[in-house]
């Protein structure tokens, strides 16, 4: 399903996730170095360290760290460490999703908040029973409403997709597109040649193709 | 979701082509027409069509009619079901059955706008004629509007539409492609065994009290000691 190439696949996969290490990691230390010395503060005696030198080089046993989702995965795949699902898939999101899951404000919560649910559904295959199926409902009961929003908004389509994450925008961009170009299409625009919008003028010219391209979306960094 | 870029900015620049697109397979079709001249058969590849007689009535495709149209050499009579009466059929079929869309010619958007557009003289009561197709289109919109909203929900694979015209085949068509292939992702990905369980109900395997690894992967435990 993950496409290698895939920018968007990539920038899904980075957001930190809190990890607990459930084995000690070898010299993985340099994840987090100055929580593993507080750690080991805490946690060690000092006959420990004569035992083993490089203990602070060491991811302690049962420490939590926030790693992207990448190395996180690939850590939990081979049951070295934990996954917790982050805050913005927890109890009160899905209250909210429940109650009425087109107000809810995505972007704020995660860019990618249905990539990043899915790959984190799978990894949590047998925890969390009913997590796959609140993405599924929250998608279903926002995607019509975004298609109605693209089909009407005109021009004013790129303020209303504040509050959609990445997969959203993107829907939201096709259907806006063929929407334009009906409209296009019935007045014969297409057939008539008309003076490109780079010189200037007073007053704001009406629309003259999709504003809404996939380029002019707006992020946030 | 696994869009690379290139594929996203040539869906931007296509949907801009697709109704001119469906407009040139829409010329294709026949129709008929009262040549103003003399003229004997023409071969193309499709046939031969002709001979031309004034006044004596000859079916030729549409792009053919348009094109002696726009040089003032025919007259275009109009298909039989792009009349006042044959209209006003259609919408109050629509309006009676709520649930289905009712048949229609293939190509009845494209073949109305061309009409409207080059041969406006050959119709009868244009104005009228173009407020009850603009109803018609806007009916049919809403009506398949309301039908996805109801039916595509969450577990769909796959949903059937009869008697969609090539018009509305192009306005529906990133709606629903998008729609059904995120929702497909998003169930697929994300049920225990992966692309092999598509059943409606979603049974998930029996949770076990540690996660487990992937399935189907062979994966290294290295543990390095020096």
């Amino acid at each position: 399903m993950e496409d290698y190439f895939s920018i968007d696949d990539i920038l899904a996969g980075n957001h930190c996730i809190s990890t607990t290490f459930e084995e000690q990691g070898f010299l993985l230390g340099h994840l987090d170095p100055e929580n593993v010395m507080d750690w080991n503060a805490n946690n060690c005696n000092p006959d420990d360290y004569d035992n083993d030198p490089d203990l602070d080089r060491h991811m302690p046993k049962g420490m939590t760290v926030a790693l992207p989702y990448w190395l996180a995965e690939a850590l939990a795949a081979r049951n070295f460490a934990k996954v917790q699902l982050p805050r913005c898939y927890g109890k009160s999101t899905r209250q909210a999703l429940r109650a009425d899951a087109r107000s809810v404000d995505l972007r704020s919560k995660c860019d990618n908040y249905y990539a990043l649910g899915v790959r984190l559904a799978r990894l949590l295959v047998g925890d969390d029973v009913t997590f796959p199926g609140v993405l599924l409902r929250a998608f279903a009961a926002r995607c019509w409403s975004i298609a109605d929003m693209a089909v009407f908004s005109g021009d004013r389509g790129a303020h209303a997709m504040k509050g959609f994450d990445l997969l959203e925008c993107d829907l939201f961009c096709d259907i806006h597109g063929i929407a334009v170009a009906t409209r296009r299409w019935k007045e014969r625009r297409g057939d008539r040649i008309s003076g490109s919008g780079a010189h200037f003028r007073k007053r704001p010219r009406e629309e003259i193709g999709s504003p809404v391209t996939p380029s002019t979306r707006p992020r946030t960094s | 979701m696994g869009d690379t870029a290139a594929a996203k900015s040539t869906q931007a620049h296509e949907s801009e082509l697709t109704f001119q697109r469906s407009e040139f397979f829409a010329e294709d079709e026949l129709i008929e027409i009262n040549p103003m001249v003399r003229f004997g058969v023409i071969s193309f590849i499709r046939g031969n069509f002709g001979p031309f007689e004034p006044s004596i009535t000859t079916t030729v495709p549409l792009w053919l009619a348009l094109a002696l149209k726009k040089v003032h050499r025919c007259k275009i009579i109009p298909p039989r079901w792009l009349t006042v009466r044959s209209v006003e059929e259609y919408l109050s079929e629509e309006k009676d059955n709520e649930d289905e869309l009712q048949s229609i010619p293939f190509y009845f958007s494209e073949i109305a706008s061309l009409l409207f557009h080059h041969a406006p003289d050959d119709l009868v009561q244009v104005s009228n004629l173009r407020r009850l197709i603009e109803d018609l289109t806007n009916l049919r919109e809403s009506k398949m509007r309301k039908w996805m909203q109801a039916n595509v929900r969450d577990r769909a694979n796959a949903i059937k539409v009869n008697n969609l015209s090539m018009h509305e085949i192009n306005i529906h068509r990133p709606v629903l492609t998008r729609v059904l292939q995120n929702m497909y992702e998003i169930h697929v990905t994300t049920d225990g065994s992966g692309p092999l369980s598509e059943t409606n109900t979603s049974s998930n395997p029996a949770s076990e009290s540690e996660p487990r690894p992937l399935p189907g992967r062979q994966l290294r435990r290295v543990i390095r000691r020096d």
